[in-house]
C-alpha cells in the first residue's frame, strides 16, 4: 500500500509499506493492506512504519492529526503537526522539556480536564513520546 | 545645461539609490528563498486536509456542521493580505484594488461588507476610502507564526459561527513564482469541500463503509476550524513569498533604470566638461591673436 506522511514542513514519507502502527487519540492501530476505509484522529506518539515483511520499521514520532485508509486499503494519508525521525530527536532537549512539563503539570491549579489542563498534559506526553521514540526512555 | 558640479552631484546621489535598491534586491532575494520554501512545503500538507475534507462532507448534510452550512449571504467579511513595507512593486496596489472592486461589486445585494487588513500598507490604502474597516493585524508580518494564523483563524470562526458575518473571504498574492504573482480571491467559510483543488484519485468513490473514530462528527469537529487556521496560514505564506518576489523584481528593475540614468549623466557631464574646455582654449587663442596685432 501507498503512504505518506504530510506535516506542514513538507512531505515527510513517501513510499510502499506492508504495515502501519501507529499511535491515536483512543489508543493504537494496526493497518495492513486491505484495511477497510477509515479516518481516525492521531494521538501524540510512535508511528511505525513497516516497508518490508520481516524488516525493521522506520518510526516517526507523530503529534497530532489524521490518518486516513482509501481506495479500500491501498491507500494511507497521516495529515500531522509534526513528524520527526529518532536521528531528529534531540534526546537532552526531550529530557529538560519532560521536567518541565511535569512541573508545570504538577503545579497547575486547572481542573483536571479543562483546556488549559490538556495543553499541559499534551507537553508532556509528546516530552515522553520524543524519549520513547528516540530509543531513550 | 546643467552645471558641472550640479551633474556631479545627481551622479553621486543615483550611484547611492543604485547601491541602495541593488542591497535591497539582494535582501529580498534572500528573504525569497526562505518564503518559498515555506509556502511549497505548506501547500502539499494544505491541500490534503482539504481533501480530507472533501471526502468527509461526501454524504453529509449542508447543515451537518456550522462551518459547513450556506446562509444567505448578507454580512461579509474579507480579509485583506497586503505587506508592512512598500518599494515591491505592484503587490499591494494589486490585491488593495481588486479587493476594492469587489467590495463595490458585492456592495449592493449585501447589507454589510467589512474588511479585516493585515498588513500597514492595506490599512494605509483602505482608511482614506469609504469602506468599513474592522480588525487591522500590524504585527504579524513578515515572519508569519502559526500561533498568529491559529489567532486570525479563530477569530474568523468564532465571528462567523456568532452569526456576525454570513461569509468569510481571502484576498491575497498567489505566489507563481519570482516574477508572477496571481490576486486572488477565496471563500474562506462556509468551508465548501469543491473549492478547493481536489486531487481526483483521491475523491474517486466515497466509500460509504468508511469507519470513523471517534466518530464522523467529533473528526469533523476538530478538522474543519484546523483547516481554517491552515487556510490562513498558507494563504500567509503565499503573500510573503510574492512580496518578496515582487520587490525583488522592483529592486532589480530599479537598479537597471539607475544604472542606464547613471550613463546618461555621465555622457552629459562629458559633454559639458569637453564644451567648457573649448570655450576656455578658444578664448585664449583670441587673446593671443589679440597681442599679436
Amino acid at each position: 500500500m501507498q503512504v505518506e506522511i504530510v506535516t506542514p514542513a513538507g512531505e515527510k514519507y513517501s513510499g510502499e509499506a506492508v504495515a502501519i502502527r501507529a499511535a491515536t487519540a483512543s489508543g493504537e492501530v494496526g493497518i495492513l493492506p486491505g484495511h477497510r476505509d477509515m479516518m481516525t484522529a492521531l494521538g501524540t506518539g510512535g508511528c511505525h512504519v513497516q516497508t518490508e515483511a520481516h524488516g525493521e520499521p522506520t518510526t516517526f514520532l507523530v503529534d497530532q492529526g489524521y490518518l486516513q485508509v482509501s481506495q479500500r486499503g491501498a491507500k494511507v494519508i497521516i495529515v500531522t503537526e509534526r513528524a520527526q525521525t529518532p536521528d531528529e530527536i534531540d534526546v537532552e532537549a526531550a529530557r529538560a522539556d519532560l521536567a518541565a512539563a511535569k512541573g508545570e503539570l504538577d503545579g497547575s491549579k486547572e481542573a483536571v480536564g479543562s483546556e488549559a489542563w490538556k495543553v499541559k498534559r499534551h507537553a508532556v506526553a509528546l516530552a515522553e513520546a520524543r524519549l520513547s521514540v528516540a530509543g531513550a526512555s | 545645461m546643467p552645471s558641472l558640479k550640479s551633474l556631479r552631484t545627481r551622479i553621486g546621489s543615483v550611484t547611492n539609490t543604485r547601491k541602495i535598491t541593488r542591497a535591497m534586491k539582494l535582501v529580498a532575494a534572500a528573504k525569497l528563498r526562505r518564503a518559498q520554501e515555506n509556502i511549497v512545503q505548506m501547500r502539499p500538507y494544505a491541500y490534503r486536509i482539504g481533501d480530507m475534507i472533501a471526502e468527509l462532507a461526501v454524504g453529509q448534510d449542508a447543515d451537518a456542521h456550522p462551518l459547513l452550512a450556506d446562509r444567505e449571504p448578507k454580512r461579509t467579511l474579507v480579509l485583506v493580505l497586503t505587506s508592512d513595507r512598500g518599494l515591491a512593486g505592484a503587490f499591494n496596489a494589486n490585491v488593495c484594488k481588486a479587493t476594492a472592486a469587489w467590495v463595490t461589486d458585492h456592495a449592493d445585494s449585501r447589507d454589510h461588507v467589512e474588511l479585516h487588513i493585515v498588513g500597514k500598507k492595506g490599512r494605509d490604502y483602505f482608511k482614506r476610502r469609504d469602506v468599513n474597516i474592522g480588525k487591522i493585524h500590524t504585527d504579524v508580518l513578515p515572519d508569519v507564526q502559526w500561533d498568529d494564523a491559529g489567532r486570525i483563524g479563530r477569530d474568523l470562526v468564532a465571528a462567523y459561527v456568532d452569526g456576525q458575518f454570513d461569509e468569510v473571504f481571502v484576498a491575497y498574492n498567489q505566489f507563481k513564482s519570482a516574477i508572477q504573482q496571481d490576486v486572488k480571491l477565496e471563500r474562506l467559510l462556509p468551508v465548501h469541500p469543491q473549492d478547493h483543488d481536489v486531487d481526483d484519485s483521491v475523491l474517486a468513490p466515497p466509500s460509504s463503509d468508511t469507519l470513523f473514530e471517534p466518530s464522523q462528527g467529533e473528526v469533523l469537529d476538530a478538522l474543519l476550524p484546523r483547516h481554517v487556521d491552515v487556510q490562513v496560514m498558507r494563504c500567509l505564506f503565499e503573500s510573503v513569498a510574492s512580496e518578496m518576489g515582487a520587490r525583488m523584481t522592483a529592486m532589480e528593475n530599479a537598479t537597471t533604470n539607475a544604472g542606464d540614468l547613471i550613463k546618461k549623466l555621465t555622457l552629459q557631464y562629458n559633454r559639458a566638461r569637453q564644451a567648457a574646455i573649448t570655450t576656455e582654449l578658444t578664448e585664449i587663442v583670441s587673446g593671443a591673436e589679440s597681442l599679436k596685432g
